[in-house]
């Protein structure tokens, strides 16, 4: 038992003097990591393009000024270039001096009118097809802006109309009140007059999209309407009496016609009050993140990068290490000495361990100045970190098995990180795979410590159970493996 | 010799890799407590021979005993007394010669007490002690050879297997190797050594002749002469014009089995006998009879071991004609 323990250590402590006859190598694994986390986070600004933009302007409308253009498009297109001709547009795109071509429909209310809907042209020459998408999802922003400020304009406009018309109903109504108190003193010709010109305001009224819209206000826009509709009938009325002369006769009506004009007015006053925001848009979004804000992009990807150093370090050491006994001939040693292969499988487990222990303790104590939190328990952290290191281990320990060469061997590792970069859900959204390619997430050991150190390091939640058992497994998988490729040489 | 007493036993071992022979229809026996050398041209099966007496291979036919046991992954036992000088340098470039000791001390499973004073021993044996702190990549090719065998003994094995230890070195280093195989056997060790350096057989209590991966024969170093010579040889010089006589007259004495003049060199006799020892007084005795014979020099003639290999290989290639 003693000398089996003394066997296994003996690997642990080659592994251990090899590593630090190496300092350049050391130098490199840690300062290199971190340098390149902290060119990313300097030099990191996000996911939103700017695109340079040229706009074309229907004829005569040159005079748009180029504030409002800005305004008009937002910040993600940058103005480069604007004018009338659509030919010299599209050769600015054809030279790559822009991204976008923007060209604005002519007659847009010759056309409404008609009952067309104009186009926005956005015009692109992407091969990028994560740029064509912001293109296309910022073109559709835009024309929702423009559509909205377009309604917020017209709906200005009726309630113009509404307030004219709460105008003309005062008056009627003033003057219906002076007939139903039995005055011989009212102008027949001025009422009549009135009369007709309330029934035109109230006509447009009854057919305009603030009624509909002026839900937003509390108006009840379907009884409005008819109400509305029901005021042209009595105005009518009225005004044929009028014509015969026989007014008096129909103080029943007027009654009515006095009633419903004052309800209307009531309502029309409240119309031409309510913001056109409002009517437009009456809903709007409010948001709030309960952790206070999203963290910067380098905090954000610092677990990421850290998971992908443990584990590239840890293939990469793995990888090389039986082959270059092979090579070495010292394998041939191993098989004549009384050492067995679990030993020195468990002894170079145990020395790699503790040297990427080390770079990782290292690499978290220089993160820490640069505001990377650890909010989660360092016991948690160390466990999650160890059997990360060794699931990689493994990998790596499984690929140098499978070498015939260190060439290869390096090959293979970086086949590893190259699946791990596009697999793993480091830059790439994992659900945007498709489902069975998203199973090759599952064996890397990058995908399941991101998920942990995520929530581990800016969450302060512990890993989730998947996250163990992934690594867990994959830590199984490629040890036993190992011992079975490996034995199948050793044990001839 | 029973099975007991030999260290090594191969009985009948045949290993192919593929097509090629490994080697075919083996059979020898190592007494304990002796050096054997075993001695051939590249890739005749010599260290195929070495892999299958320690484990590392196992034979297609054939029995394998090594200090009385079948050797093989499962047997511990038996590894914790083999040393094993492979023949590359197999040790760690980036571990200086103490570290590499060390690290082959607890493959061994050598226990912590004591091994500071057990691995300061071994380097004074194989001279390495001022280089304790040297990188294995910093050593000489020499140094290294004597590395890899401290590593072969940190164990004090019983049974030493060395593959051609001595190869790329100086005739001065190689000398003080075999001084070190010497006193390792005179401690009771065996040693079991290949070589592609004919002259080297000469250091050996026992000799194997490989060809082919077989066993062409098997002798001391003094049977090999005597097998390849026909006997053993004295060389006579006389004046010139008594050498007709002098043959004459040997020729014609039953000790004497045959006469030869040497080519380039007038008055020189190689007189072959049975024993030169005993031979010796008669041959000048004999010479001393004859007056017209002047005797310049005689003593007894062993001729490089390299010609005695051809010699042997020519008359096994003759006897299969």
């Amino acid at each position: 038992m003693f000398k089996s323990i003394i066997r296994t250590l003996s690997f642990f402590a080659k592994e251990i003097n090899e590593v630090r006859r190496q300092p350049r190598l050391v130098l490199s694994l840690l300062l290199g990591p971190f340098l390149i986390l902290l060119l990313f986070g300097v030099g990191y600004r996000g996911g939103q393009p700017t695109l340079r933009t040229a706009i074309v302007l229907p004829e005569g409308e040159q005079t748009v000024s180029e504030e409002y253009l800005r305004e008009l498009t937002g910040t993600n297109f940058e103005l480069i270039s604007v004018g009338s001709n659509r030919d010299e547009a599209m050769a600015l795109l054809g030279a790559y001096e822009v991204d976008v071509v923007q060209v604005f429909p002519s007659d847009m209310e010759a056309r409404v009118l008609r009952g067309e809907q104009g186009a926005v042209e956005f015009v692109s020459n992407q091969i990028d097809p994560f740029t064509e998408q912001w293109i296309q999802y910022l073109a559709y922003a835009q024309v929702s802006e423009i559509n909205r400020q377009i309604l917020v304009s017209n709906a200005g406009t009726m309630q113009g109309e509404a307030a004219d018309a709460s105008t003309q109903l005062g008056e009627v109504r003033g003057r219906l009140d002076t007939v139903l108190a039995g005055t011989s003193n009212v102008d027949q010709a001025e009422l009549q007059e009135s009369v007709r010109r309330l029934k035109q305001v109230s006509g447009a009224l009854a057919v305009s999209a603030l009624i509909t819209r002026g839900g937003a206000g509390g108006v009840d826009g379907e009884r409005t309407r008819a109400e509305l509709l029901a005021l042209q009938g009595d105005l009518d009325a009225l005004d044929q009496a009028i014509d015969a002369g026989d007014l008096e006769q129909e103080r029943e009506r007027v009654q009515t016609t006095r009633d419903r004009i004052a309800e209307l007015e009531s309502t029309a006053a409240t119309l031409s009050k309510l913001p056109p925001t409002v009517i437009v848009s009456p809903l709007a979004e409010s948001y709030q993140n309960l952790n206070g804000a999203a963290y910067a992009p380098m905090i954000f990807y610092a677990p990421s990068v850290l998971a992908m150093l443990v584990q590239h370090i840890a293939v990469t050491l793995g990888s090389l290490s039986l082959v270059r006994e092979r090579l070495l001939g010292a394998t041939e040693v191993f098989q004549v000495a009384p050492v067995s292969l679990w030993q020195i499988l468990i002894g170079k487990y145990l020395g790699y361990a503790l040297f990427i222990g080390l770079i990782t303790a290292a690499l978290a104590g220089l993160m820490i100045p640069l505001g990377i939190p650890f909010l989660g328990a360092p016991l948690i952290f160390t466990g999650l970190v160890l059997l990360l290191t060794v699931a990689s281990i493994g990998i790596g320990f499984l690929i140098s098995s499978l070498s015939r060469s260190e060439s290869q061997a390096v090959q293979l590792s970086m086949l590893v990180l190259l699946l791990s970069v596009f697999f793993s859900g480091f830059f790439l959204p994992l659900q945007n795979f498709w489902a069975p390619v998203r199973a090759v997430a599952q064996i890397l050991p990058l995908t399941h410590g991101i998920d942990g150190l995520l929530d581990l390091m800016l969450r302060g939640a512990p890993p989730e159970p998947s996250t163990w058992a992934g690594l867990g497994i994959i830590a199984a998988v490629t040890f036993f493996g190992t011992l079975w490729i490996e034995g199948r040489q050793f044990y001839r | 010799m029973s099975t007991s007493q030999a260290s090594v036993e191969l009985s009948g071992v045949t290993l192919r890799f593929g097509e090629e022979v490994g080697v075919e229809d083996l059979s020898l026996q190592v007494p304990a407590g002796t050096i054997f050398g075993l001695i051939g041209p590249s890739g005749c099966g010599k260290t195929t021979t070495v892999r299958i007496c320690t484990g590392v291979y196992k034979p297609q036919q054939g029995t394998v005993r090594v200090l009385g046991q079948l050797p093989g992954r499962s047997n511990r036992r038996l590894r914790e007394q083999i040393g094993y000088v492979p023949q590359l340098f197999t040790l760690y470039p980036n571990l200086t010669v103490w570290e590499n000791l060390n690290f082959v001390a607890s493959l061994y499973g050598l226990s912590y007490l004591g091994r500071r004073r057990r691995l300061a021993e071994l380097l004074s044996f194989v001279e390495l002690t001022p280089a304790t702190k040297r990188l294995g990549r910093d050593l000489s090719g020499g140094m290294q050879r004597r590395l890899s065998l401290a590593c072969a003994l940190v164990h004090n094995p019983t049974l030493i297997f060395a593959d051609e230890p001595t190869a790329g070195l100086d005739p001065v280093l190689r000398n003080k190797f075999w001084e070190h195989f010497r006193t390792l056997r005179d401690q009771g060790r065996s040693l079991f050594v290949t070589t592609q350096y004919v002259g080297e057989v000469s250091n050996c209590d026992l000799v194997g002749v490989m060809r082919d991966g077989r066993l062409v024969m098997m002798d001391t170093p003094a049977g090999l002469r005597r097998t390849a010579l026909g006997g053993e040889i004295i060389r006579l010089v006389v004046e010139p014009s008594g050498v007709r006589e002098a043959a004459q007259a040997m020729l014609r004495h039953p000790a004497v089995n045959d006469v030869r003049r040497a080519r380039g060199e007038l008055g020189t006799l190689f007189v072959t006998v049975e024993r030169a020892g005993e031979a010796l007084p008669i041959v000048m005795n004999l010479l001393n009879e004859l007056p017209e014979v002047t005797v310049r020099t005689v003593e007894e003639y062993q001729p490089p071991f390299d010609d005695i290999l051809v010699t042997l290989l020519q008359q096994e290639d003759a006897r299969h004609v």
